[in-house]
């Protein structure tokens, strides 16, 4: 588990047990960890960056026979709902929100779909 | 849970079936058979439907009707504390809320008892055809597969044993032809029946276009369920063949085009550990056999290190014991494998205590270290 999960997505498990479980009495010792290592996890013994690189298919490839060119955001900004999305992602959608919105998420249609970063990167823009 | 096991409520006109957790899905699919459904989940013959769910288990279908969590409606749950919930509705969709019910799923009885489940179902399909085809490597197998899959075939099981398997395999087979002693790839089709055979012709043409041989198919369905029953009964196959043995056994999960090359991978770190041992002729070799539902980039390597059958036990005591130090060796780097590779430690059986990978400190120190906002990993 260590191996695969974060230390954070560790800890959001361990929030959740604890939340639920105030007194470990379900399964206790099972899936989640509670100790120490009692080694070093072994390296990998396989090229995986390389690999990995290999299976991505560059984004030319995968833009080059298609027919109809699928809008960027930035297209989008004539539109509704472009200019919607855009308003919202702008201000956000609750005062809570308006702040970090404006500030991490560039990827507002004045701006281009190009700069986005962060989690906007990750998750698209969510039209 | 093994005398909850009562069918409460099935609804054919929803395909959906509300069971309690000590029922057998095998049981479960007998009473659901002569209306024509089924639950496609099909772990080992003796699972129950609460250990499937805590497990998010899955089999030989998962590559078809994927896993136990895609088959869960709503659950009923005891809580900790003496609370009892119903995760959602059993509307087929739901977007309200956080997902209770996949919380539950894969939690291994950590959060709660599981006491109600309600799963879906679907037809039971018109038409199938079972296969098998062999191969000179496991590499080539696993690598015809991912082809064929990518071409858009679309098998309901497509399952790779090894030779070591098929040897197994053969010692237990009486009246059925024996299978050449190479890695074989075990496929069943299934749909309709206008479909089906189109997808046959694309499967066979693309495993032997790319290293198969010596294809068998079913020719009615009666020899189909033959078939299919060496891939079901296989474990047994094994225990005949290696009496008494001790397995140690991995069950990585990986993007399905980087399998071939952890297979590959994984046999190579196995010769070379022996190639470390040969000095020393007395340790003997550290042996494996591999089985894999390489559809879904899953596959099983099973090290088999204690003979205690053979009666002069003491002399392989000590080999043994270095065999089972190496093996453990081996189960981490096949781990440590997959994970680079962007999988999974396991596929379908679950963390449980084994895959921790940690020294646990003493009852007390353990309980309270579970409470603790902080993950202490340093190494000791």
């Amino acid at each position: 588990m260590p191996q695969e999960y974060g230390p954070n997505e560790l800890l959001l498990m361990r929030s959740i047990k604890s939340a639920i479980d105030q007194n470990n009495i379900m399964n206790p010792g099972a899936l989640l960890p509670t100790g120490r290592w009692s080694r070093p996890p072994e390296a990998p013994t396989i090229d995986s960056e390389s690999i990995l690189q290999s299976s991505i298919m560059a984004t030319e490839e995968l833009t080059k026979d298609t027919p109809k060119k699928i809008k960027s955001s930035t297209e989008n900004s004539g539109s509704l709902l472009g200019r919607s999305w855009g308003t919202v992602k702008r201000w956000g959608w609750s005062s809570g929100q308006a702040s970090s919105s404006a500030s991490d998420s560039p990827s507002t249609p004045s701006e281009g779909a190009g700069e986005t970063k962060g989690v906007w990167k990750e998750q698209g823009d969510g039209a | 849970m093994a005398k909850m096991n009562k069918v409460v409520a099935f609804r054919p006109k929803d395909m959906d079936v509300t069971v309690q957790p000590g029922v057998s899905w095998n049981d479960l699919n007998d009473l659901l058979k002569p209306h024509g459904l089924f639950l496609p989940v099909d772990p080992g013959p003796h699972a129950h439907i609460g250990g499937m769910i805590s497990t998010s288990a899955s089999g030989t279908n998962a590559v078809k009707y994927g896993t136990m969590k895609d088959w869960v409606l709503n659950l009923t749950v005891v809580l900790p504390g003496g609370k009892v919930i119903k995760t959602r509705s059993r509307a087929r969709k739901s977007s309200t809320g956080y997902d209770l019910t996949r919380l539950f799923c894969g939690a291994e009885g950590t959060l709660g008892i599981i006491t109600e489940a309600t799963l879906k179902l679907t037809h039971l399909p018109e038409k199938e055809i079972v296969g098998a085809v062999a191969f000179d490597s496991n590499t080539s197998a696993a690598d015809a597969v991912s082809k064929a899959l990518a071409a858009g075939v679309e098998p309901r099981c497509i399952e790779l044993l090894d030779s070591t398997c098929i040897a197994a395999v053969n010692q237990s087979l009486k009246n059925t032809p024996k299978f050449p002693v190479k890695t074989h790839i075990f496929f069943k089709l299934a749909g309709q029946a206008s479909v089906v055979p189109q997808q046959q012709a694309v499967l066979t043409s693309i495993l032997m276009q790319n290293g198969g041989g010596q294809l068998r198919i079913a020719t009615d369905p009666k020899e189909g369920e033959r078939l299919w029953e060496i891939r079901k009964t296989l474990a047994y196959s094994l225990v005949h063949a290696f009496p008494g043995t001790e397995v140690i056994s991995t069950d990585v999960c990986v993007p399905m085009s980087s399998l071939p090359i952890l297979i590959e991978q994984y046999k190579k770190d196995q010769e070379q550990i022996n190639e470390e041992l040969a000095d020393d002729e007395e340790e003997g070799r550290l042996n494996s056999l591999i089985m894999g539902h390489v559809g879904d980039g899953n596959f099983h390597s099973m090290m088999y290190v204690c003979y205690p059958i053979i009666t002069d036990c003491s002399a392989f005591e000590k080999g043994n014991k270095q065999l089972k130090k190496l093996a453990k060796t081996l189960e981490r780097k096949v781990v440590a494998n997959a994970l680079a590779l962007g999988g999974s430690c396991s596929g379908e059986h679950g963390v449980g205590h084994h895959k921790l990978v940690l020294e646990l400190f003493n009852s007390s120190d353990n309980r309270n270290l579970c409470h603790k906002n902080t993950v202490q990993m340093n190494y000791s």
